[in-house]
């Protein structure tokens, strides 16, 4: 296989990237159709039906016709700010959609502190999850508003949304989570009444309680449509943990409202559970053995374990994430704290607390010492989740989200990626992460990563530094696989890598896609170098991917990887 | 002979409990060293709401018994009754929503003790499992007490129903690398084989895949 270590160009990168699209040879229906700004409403029904060609095709979301402008001319008119312009990216955000308060019965902090921890952390985006429940349902819901609207006030400049920890019907947890608004409280807790795996006893597998996963996500969907809220979203938690969320159920969400249902944790939160002198545990508390019988039993023993600190199912080269992708439909990963206890905090649970009849636990008191086994990092402590947008906002993060803009990484890795599909030498043609490229047949294209070095100490006072890069290349076949359960991508694999070693301030790694004769994806990952392993699906797919975490014995300080969302490209 | 015994019990480790219990109540009842060779072991229920049941196998070795099953003091009667005894028994230990079969060859139809229809299900389905070692995973069984401690993989295969050792994400190995076995090991049936998973530790050695008492933590909300 190609497994060059080709040599990045390090340069100064000090440009924001341009988005005036060039005139290009596409024929007028294609630009309306392809113009996602033109509700379906107004094309004519030849437009429409070459709208739903593309859609069959697999141009998804946030469209990037690399070339188009010239023929769309309502994008002309545009500023960077208007809905055409969404996929300008003027900023990356950081955030975490994972994070537990004293309004779980498994958790202690408070809203306030949580988010001033994320905010010194250096996040500017949060969402605070309770697990969902009967006493939740009552009370927590309700009570932690205020507390999050008093944070909000406290901490201007961070975006603290208000969601909770799903347990999906038939499977795992999840996050959901709401745009603020005057129904943001009355929204969640009905959701959490009525499709809540643990309030309503459906959390076992069965196809029934599976249909109710997908009811509740098309009943948030409903929600939007019904302008009670502005926008919900939906991403699956630590997928691979127990080995419950099987293939099918993971595309029946998707698929109940890709408007909701975006993605997955790439990577679990509880990331210091591995520290060796810590809780010496699994990292992110992976430690099952596949002995819950709702298991989805073709998944393999490799998969009840992270990888480089990933979930099995997006660490794995040409794995179950990546045969979602080669679908050439939408689904992102992120990476979470789930802080419930933190190594090292020195808090204890407040005295007195009757968490079932207060709907939570008192506010926690100084412990005198700090706690060496627990198993969580504060939020933004060691992991992020990286959004584009073109301003900050609450609903700018979430539709960043929704079109997949994201890239995340542990320890702070890297300062910056910015990995951009375009015409050659061209950045004024530049398409974002998550975006669908969709040029005429015979494109040249080719892939940017721009990548700024870590130039400061992350969290645990070290420079961490980038040594390798890893390029990885799918087909996409819109028909998707035969079997729904699959997990395995047909032809993804590693195409390339790049020896960063010894580099510093901002380096493009540039590689040619050729001309555009079929639909494919590309995504990326880096690494510090310290550990790897031929993937589980062996090294001519995934020669150096994350290797196996030992329980016990994983430092998560010394394992360091980023990993961006995927581009499609398509050709017209 | 293989009973079949249906608590409802959630997952492997909670069907260990039972297990244990089931192995308790035999050996009292058959009396001699029976208990301590019964062979106990673990199957997923995956029909219906999923649930993990127990099998028990009673050993065939009795030299002196013309029908070769095992039961001391044997008489037919005897025995017929000895059984119904055992069945009655641990029908009382999962209680009514639970179910009990027993099966040998002079049994055609088993015996059978309960009225929920998953729990009969289940039940039957572990004495499947155990008679073919399709799926499922042993508790107890020959040699366990001797994988104690730190254990060459050879040795290990030696003192054990264990057919191979299988290192979970693929690290070579060979008979002499070191198994900690934490006194806790829980091969797994499939396809009529022992398999005794194993992950890479902290200094080097493998322990089973398997731990002890794993972590629930956020699991059941």
């Amino acid at each position: 296989m190609s497994h060059d270590h080709g040599h990045p160009h390090s340069h100064d990168h000090g440009h924001t990237h341009g988005h005036t699209h060039d005139a290009a040879p596409v024929d007028d229906t294609t630009a309306v159709a392809i113009d996602t700004t033109v509700p379906d409403t107004e094309l004519s029904p030849t437009q429409l039906s070459r709208r739903n060609l593309l859609r069959a095709a697999g141009v998804v979301g946030s469209v990037a016709a690399v070339g188009l402008g010239h023929a769309a001319p309502a994008a002309a008119a545009t500023g960077p700010t208007q809905p055409r312009g969404r996929n300008v990216v003027n900023q990356w955000v950081a955030g975490d959609h994972h994070i537990h308060t004293q309004h779980s019965s498994d958790a202690i902090y408070t809203v306030a502190d949580q988010a001033q921890y994320a905010k010194s952390y250096g996040l500017d985006w949060l969402v605070i999850t309770d697990h969902g429940g009967a006493t939740h349902a009552r009370i927590g819901v309700d009570i932690v508003n205020p507390d999050i609207r008093a944070a909000r006030e406290a901490l201007p400049g961070t975006l603290i949304f208000q969601g909770l920890e799903w347990n999906i019907p038939s499977a795992e947890h999840g996050t959901v989570f709401v745009a603020p608004g005057d129904n943001e409280v009355a929204v969640l807790k009905q959701f959490e009444q009525d499709y809540d795996g643990g309030v309503n006893g459906t959390s076992s597998s069965s196809p029934a309680n599976e249909a109710q996963a997908v009811a509740g996500v098309q009943w948030l969907g409903k929600q939007v449509d019904d302008k009670r809220i502005e926008s919900a979203l939906f991403l699956a938690n630590h997928p691979a943990r127990q080995g419950i969320d099987s293939p099918h159920e993971i595309r029946a969400w998707r698929d109940a409202d890709p408007r909701v249902a975006v993605g997955f944790e790439g990577a679990p939160g509880h990331q210091a559970a591995g520290l060796p002198n810590g809780a010496a545990s699994g990292r992110g508390f992976y430690t099952n053995a596949g002995t819950n019988p709702n298991r989805f039993t073709a998944y393999p023993p490799e998969s009840y374990r992270t990888w480089g600190g990933f979930d099995w199912m997006t660490a794995t080269g040409g794995g179950l994430w990546d045969s979602l992708l080669a679908e050439g439909k939408p689904w992102w990963i992120s990476a979470n704290s789930d802080s419930h206890f933190n190594y090292l905090a020195t808090a204890a649970r407040g005295p007195g607390s009757n968490f079932n009849a207060e709907g939570r636990y008192r506010d926690p008191v100084y412990s005198g010492a700090p706690d060496e086994t627990a198993g969580d990092f504060w939020p933004g402590q060691y992991s992020r989740t990286v959004v584009g947008v073109n301003r900050p906002g609450y609903l700018e993060v979430m539709q960043g989200l929704r079109d997949g803009r994201v890239w995340v990484d542990h320890g702070r890795l890297v300062k910056g990626v910015n990995m951009v599909v375009r015409r050659p030498r061209n950045p004024r043609s530049d398409s974002p992460l998550g975006s669908t490229v969709a040029v005429p047949r015979g494109t040249a294209l080719e892939l940017s990563i721009t990548i700024t070095l870590q130039d400061l100490p992350n969290w645990a006072s070290f420079l961490p530094v980038l040594n390798r890069v890893d390029l990885i290349q799918g087909s996409i076949d819109v028909a998707g696989p035969a079997d729904r359960d699959t997990f395995l991508a047909p032809d993804t694999r590693v195409v390339r890598s790049w020896d960063t070693s010894g580099t510093s301030g901002t380096i493009e790694l540039v590689q040619p896609l050729g001309n555009v004769t079929e639909p494919f994806y590309v995504r990326a990952r880096g690494t510090d170098g310290n550990r790897s392993q031929p993937g589980y699906r062996g090294a001519t797919i995934d020669p150096e991917g994350p290797a196996l975490d030992v329980v016990g014995d994983a430092d998560p300080w010394e394992d360091l990887w980023f990993y961006t969302n995927p581009i499609f490209v398509t050709p017209l | 002979m293989i009973i079949g015994v249906d608590g409802w019990s959630h997952d492997g480790e909670d069907a260990d409990h039972l297990a244990h219990r089931v192995r308790e109540g035999g050996g009292a009842l058959l009396g001699g060293d029976v208990g301590e060779r019964l062979e106990l072991a673990t199957h997923e229920v995956r029909s219906g709401r999923a649930h993990t049941a127990v099998s028990c196998c009673v050993p065939d070795d009795e030299p002196d018994r013309p029908d070769g099953h095992g039961w001391p003091d044997a008489g037919r009667q005897g025995r017929a009754g000895r059984l119904e005894g055992l069945v009655d028994v641990l029908h009382d230990l999962v209680g009514p929503d639970g179910a009990v079969v027993a099966t040998a060859p002079r049994l055609p139809d088993g015996l059978v003790r309960g009225h929920d229809t998953g729990a009969l299900s289940g039940a039957w389905a572990a004495v499947t499992a155990a008679a073919t070692r399709s799926s499922g995973r042993l508790v107890r069984y020959p040699g366990v007490d001797q994988l104690r401690g730190v254990l060459p993989v050879a040795d290990l295969l030696d003192r054990s129903v264990v057919d191979e050792v299988v290192v979970v994400g693929g690290s070579a190995h060979d008979g002499g690398t070191l198994v900690d076995t934490r006194d806790f090991v829980r091969p797994q049936l499939s396809d009529g084989r022992v398999r005794l998973l194993v992950q890479p530790a902290v200094g080097g050695v493998m322990v089973p895949f398997e731990k002890e008492n794993p972590e629930r933590c956020c699991e059941d909300h």
